[in-house]
Parts: structure tokens; C-alpha cells; sequence
């Protein structure tokens, strides 16, 4: 069902199936323990940190997979594709606003450009640091191998540390833009923890012939 | 680079603790608490290590003696090792913390070396004191912990990127003892059961106690609770003199009628803190002191074990030395 009329009556469109909620929630989870596990010890909160955050991570590789494999085979992979009308109306939108100071507000498919935009530099650093996390898991010892120090060069290692270290920086910095947008435009949060868009939210911020609720 | 030719540093000597913690407060990371220097003074010469400003304690009196109060026995972080070892109070009412100092290092280090020192001494693998930037040093390996590391003196439990072990004889005894320790820092005392000051490096790998920057270890107290209790200590290393436990155990008894009534068994050089032995004391208490329950105590004592490629001696040595402990003590 991807339509309703909610309990005053109002119609209401599905944006977020149930399956995406948790899948976004999980991330979420995952992408907090590892910034937990990994930042505050360096504050000084110390804890037993290490089990946490490589089970995190392992269970985030996971969730990517699954994700990956569910975007390609059972949803529109092109619905995060960035349009070129998009970019033009972006473009238009920021001129409009150093012009004149006024903005210029375009609809969008189902995911705004800032939405793409988060989600596609997520997924780059979220791909760099468990690439490296994982290549980092070659030191420990586990039930299926053991633990090799020299797998890589000293020098290699020394450049998987930091792009993990610089992907987790970053990945950081994104979750605090993330939750700060998301707090601010209440409605996208409420979205994502209801499934639903009232009517006219859907009329307001999405253009029809981009995305159909049906779609 | 010479290796015996320490590099210049700034000498405090203040004459209260006040002053010390105001100094190591004014310097915070750039500072180094030195005691008796045995730890100390490796690290400067193998420049390993080094702090620009050294804050010599030896001239603070507040943190020497050993005193009886209505608390139990108050030992100075200062108090020489020899003191302690021929005190006639802690021969007669904690000869287990008089035979670990004892048979810490050899007679020329415990009479300047302390049993503040000893407790904080930093953690004796080679490869962390030869200065390579391993996990303990800030660096992203661990050197002991692979195919061809030399690991014959690291850990069977607790091992978390480092395996390193405790090196104190002393705080074995004194988490058998259920000593309070006693920090001083810039927000004044705390008091922390020996148990819980020593951390692993799944808690803080660069660090071996929860001292942090700025504090200082001022006195430990010995509860009576285990005052004339049966003792048994026991090390065993590569020398009899001169050399850091490759096992020891230290077990506090309360015996009647033969009978194990309470105890508390400590094994030291087994992982990087002192490991009580919580399992063995579950067997073994409320059982007679024989033969049977020393075996049984020595199965339990190594349940668990997780030997690197060269320590799995240590096993077995475990085993008989807990066993001997119940049986012998």
C-alpha cells in the first residue's frame, strides 16, 4: 500500500517502506557504536572498545551488502541518479539567491539533491573505512585465520590506517550534518520513522512527473 | 645514537605532594614522576622515553613509612622494598606482601627501589622497551604477537592488540590482600581496590593503572580483614635473582579445622593485570585443604588459557604453582 488517508482523513503517501526504515535505522546504529567506540576513547572515556567496533563494522558490511544487492535487483537504482535538470536548478536556485537574496524552491523526485548528496558521500566514506577496517582485520587473530602483521608493508599500512582514520573523520563530520538537517527539517525525520508523507508535503516538495508514489 | 647517554631534562624536588601535584599539573603531559628510578632511568637511557621535566618525589615524607592506623596498615607509595620486606608487622601480620617484596628484582634495587615504583612499572616486553612503536607506544602493531614474535614471557588471558603482562610481583599480593590504593591528584584523594587499579590494554592500551596524567600513587592501605591470614607466594622466572616473574601466584587463606573458609588467589605475569583467580576461589572454598582440592583448584586455575606461539609452559606452570598453593600454603 503506498497510499492512505490517515486518521483525520488527510491523504497519505508511502516515501519509506518499512524494510528502508530499519535498513536506515541499523545504519544509523552501526555508524554511531563505530564513531562511539572509536572517538571516545580518544576523549578519555576509556571502555572496552575494540570488540565493539570491528563487530560494528562487520555487521555494517553487511548491512551494505544486503543494501547494494537490494537497491540493484528490487528498486530503482536511478532514483539516486543526479539529473542534469537537477543540477541546473540547483545552479539557478544559488544564482536567484546571490542575486537577489531570494530562493528558489524546485521540486524534486522522491530524493532531493541534498539527499543524494548525503547519501552518495556516505556511501564513499562508509566504503573507505570498512575497505580499510577490513584490511586492518588481517592483524587479528580470528577462528578463520591468523593474525599477520606483515601481510603488507610497513609503509601500507601505514596508508590503510589513514584513510581509515581520514574516511572516519569525515564520515563524522556527515553524520553531525545529517542529524542537524534532519533535526532541522523535522519532516524528513518524521518520514523516516513513519514511512509516510502527507499530501501536501508530496505536492509541496516533489514534482509528480519525477517520482509517483506508485512508483 | 648512544643508548646509556640520557638527553637533558628539568629536576623538581619538591618537599610536599602539593607541590608535586602542582608541578605535574603545570607541565601535564610533558612531565615524569620519579621514585626510586629503576623504571625511570631504563627508559631515559634507552631513550625509549623521555620528559623534559623529571618530578623527583624522594623528598616528600608524607609518602614514606609504614603506619598502623584503625584502618589497617598505611604503607607510603615511597617505602622502600627492603623496608617492607623486614618491616615486623607486615612479616607477621602480611608476610605475603613482605615475600613478594622479597623476591622482587635483587637486594641492591630494593633498597631504593619502591613499592610505589614497583606497582606502577611499566610493562616489560622487549620489543615496547626497545622503543618500536608498537600498539603500547601509540603505533598500530603488535610485535610480540605474531609467527615469529618472541613471546615466551606475554600473556595467556587479556590480550587485546598487546600482550604484554604485569610485571609486579607486589601487585599480585596486594589484589590477594584487597589493598585500597590511595591517589592523589588535583582533585584530592581517591581510594581504589588494588583489583581495580591496574587496567588492560582493552581499557587503555598505552597505560597500565588508571593513574592518569597528574596524579600520584601517595599510600596503600592493607584492610585487617586478611591480617594473620594463611599466605602463600610463589615466583618462578629464568633466574633466581634479578629477573621478572614468568608466573607467580599469591593466595590469602582463612583456614579452620582444615577447612578453606575464604580466599583470595592472585596469579601475576598472566596477563596485564594481576588475574584473580575467582574460579579456583569458587572450588575451593568451603573444601578441606588437601591434595584433592589443590588438584582440582590447579585444573580451574587454567581454564580459558590462550597461549601465544611460545608460552604455553606457562600452562602447566599455572597449574602446579595454584596447586602448591592450596596444598603447601
Amino acid at each position: 500500500m503506498t497510499k492512505k488517508n490517515n486518521e483525520l482523513g488527510r491523504v497519505m503517501f508511502l516515501k519509506h517502506s518499512l524494510i528502508d526504515r530499519v535498513i536506515h535505522w541499523l545504519f544509523a546504529i552501526c555508524t554511531f557504536v563505530l564513531i562511539i567506540t572509536s572517538f571516545f576513547p580518544i576523549l578519555g572515556f576509556n571502555f572496552s572498545w575494540l570488540f565493539i567496533h570491528w563487530f560494528s563494522g562487520l555487521v555494517l558490511v553487511f548491512l551494505v551488502i544486503f543494501h547494494s544487492l537490494r537497491v540493484i535487483f528490487f528498486q530503482q537504482l536511478q532514483s539516486m541518479f543526479i539529473s542534469k535538470s537537477e543540477l541546473i536548478n540547483f545552479v539557478k536556485s544559488l544564482l536567484l539567491f546571490f542575486k537577489s537574496f531570494k530562493s528558489f524552491r524546485y521540486r524534486s523526485g522522491k530524493y532531493s539533491l541534498s539527499s543524494k548528496l548525503v547519501h552518495h558521500i556516505f556511501t564513499l566514506f562508509i566504503l573507505i573505512t570498512i575497505a580499510t577496517g577490513l584490511l586492518m582485520m588481517i592483524k587479528i587473530d580470528s577462528p578463520f585465520w591468523d593474525g599477520n602483521l606483515y601481510f603488507f608493508s610497513e609503509g601500507l599500512w601505514g596508508l590503510i590506517y589513514t584513510f581509515h582514520d581520514i574516511g572516519a573523520l569525515f564520515l563524522l563530520t556527515i553524520v553531525i550534518i545529517h542529524v542537524y538537517f534532519g533535526i532541522v527539517r523535522i519532516r524528513l525525520l518524521k518520514s523516516m520513522v513513519t514511512g509516510w508523507i502527507s499530501k501536501d508535503e508530496y505536492e509541496k516538495y516533489h514534482d509528480e512527473n519525477l517520482w509517483k508514489p506508485d512508483d | 645514537m648512544s643508548k646509556d647517554m640520557m638527553q637533558s631534562f628539568e629536576l623538581f624536588q619538591p618537599d610536599n605532594l602539593d607541590d608535586a601535584i602542582n608541578l605535574l599539573d603545570r607541565f601535564r603531559g610533558d612531565s615524569w614522576v620519579l621514585a626510586g628510578g629503576h623504571d625511570t632511568f631504563s627508559w631515559f637511557k634507552d631513550r625509549a622515553k623521555y620528559a623534559p621535566n623529571v618530578i623527583d618525589l624522594n623528598n616528600i615524607d608524607e609518602l614514606k613509612g609504614i603506619t598502623e592506623t584503625n584502618r589497617g596498615l598505611e604503607i607510603g607509595a615511597l617505602t622502600s622494598l627492603t623496608e617492607i620486606v623486614s618491616n615486623p608487622i607486615i612479616k607477621s601480620n602480611f608476610s605475603l606482601l613482605s615475600d613478594a617484596a622479597g623476591k622482587v628484582a635483587s637486594p641492591q634495587i630494593r633498597n631504593t627501589g619502591t613499592i610505589g615504583g614497583n606497582l606502577n612499572q611499566d610493562a616489560r616486553c622487549w620489543y615496547y622497551r626497545y622503543g618500536v612503536d608498537c600498539y603500547r607506544a601509540g603505533g598500530n602493531s603488535c610485535y610480540a604477537d605474531t609467527p615469529q614474535g618472541q613471546n615466551r614471557e606475554h600473556c595467556l588471558w587479556g590480550a587485546d592488540r598487546c600482550v604484554a603482562v604485569s610485571p609486579s610481583d607486589t601487585a599480585s599480593a596486594m589484589v590477594a590482600l584487597d589493598a585500597l590504593m590511595v591517589i592523589r591528584g588535583p582533585d584530592g584523594e581517591k581510594e581504589v581496590p588494588a583489583e581495580d587499579f591496574f587496567i588492560g590494554p582493552d581499557i587503555d592500551i598505552e597505560r597500565m593503572t588508571i593513574i592518569q596524567s597528574g596524579e600520584i600513587l601517595a599510600r596503600v592501605i592493607l584492610p585487617t580483614d586478611w591480617s594473620g591470614a594463611t599466605f602463600y607466594f610463589e615466583k618462578v622466572s629464568d633466574r633466581n635473582t634479578w629477573d621478572f616473574s614468568l608466573v607467580n601466584v599469591a593466595a590469602a587463606m582463612i583456614i579452620e579445622n582444615n577447612v578453606i573458609k575464604d580466599i583470595r588467589i592472585v596469579a601475576g605475569a598472566v596477563q596485564c593485570t594481576p588475574r584473580r583467580l575467582s574460579v579456583v576461589e569458587q572450588v575451593v572454598k568451603g573444601s578441606p585443604k588437601n591434595d584433592d582440592t589443590a588438584s582440582l583448584a590447579g585444573q580451574a586455575a587454567i581454564r580459558g588459557a590462550t597461549p601465544l606461539n611460545y608460552n604455553h609452559f606457562k600452562i602447566p606452570l599455572l597449574e602446579n604453582l595454584v596447586k602448591r598453593a592450596i596444598r603447601d600454603a
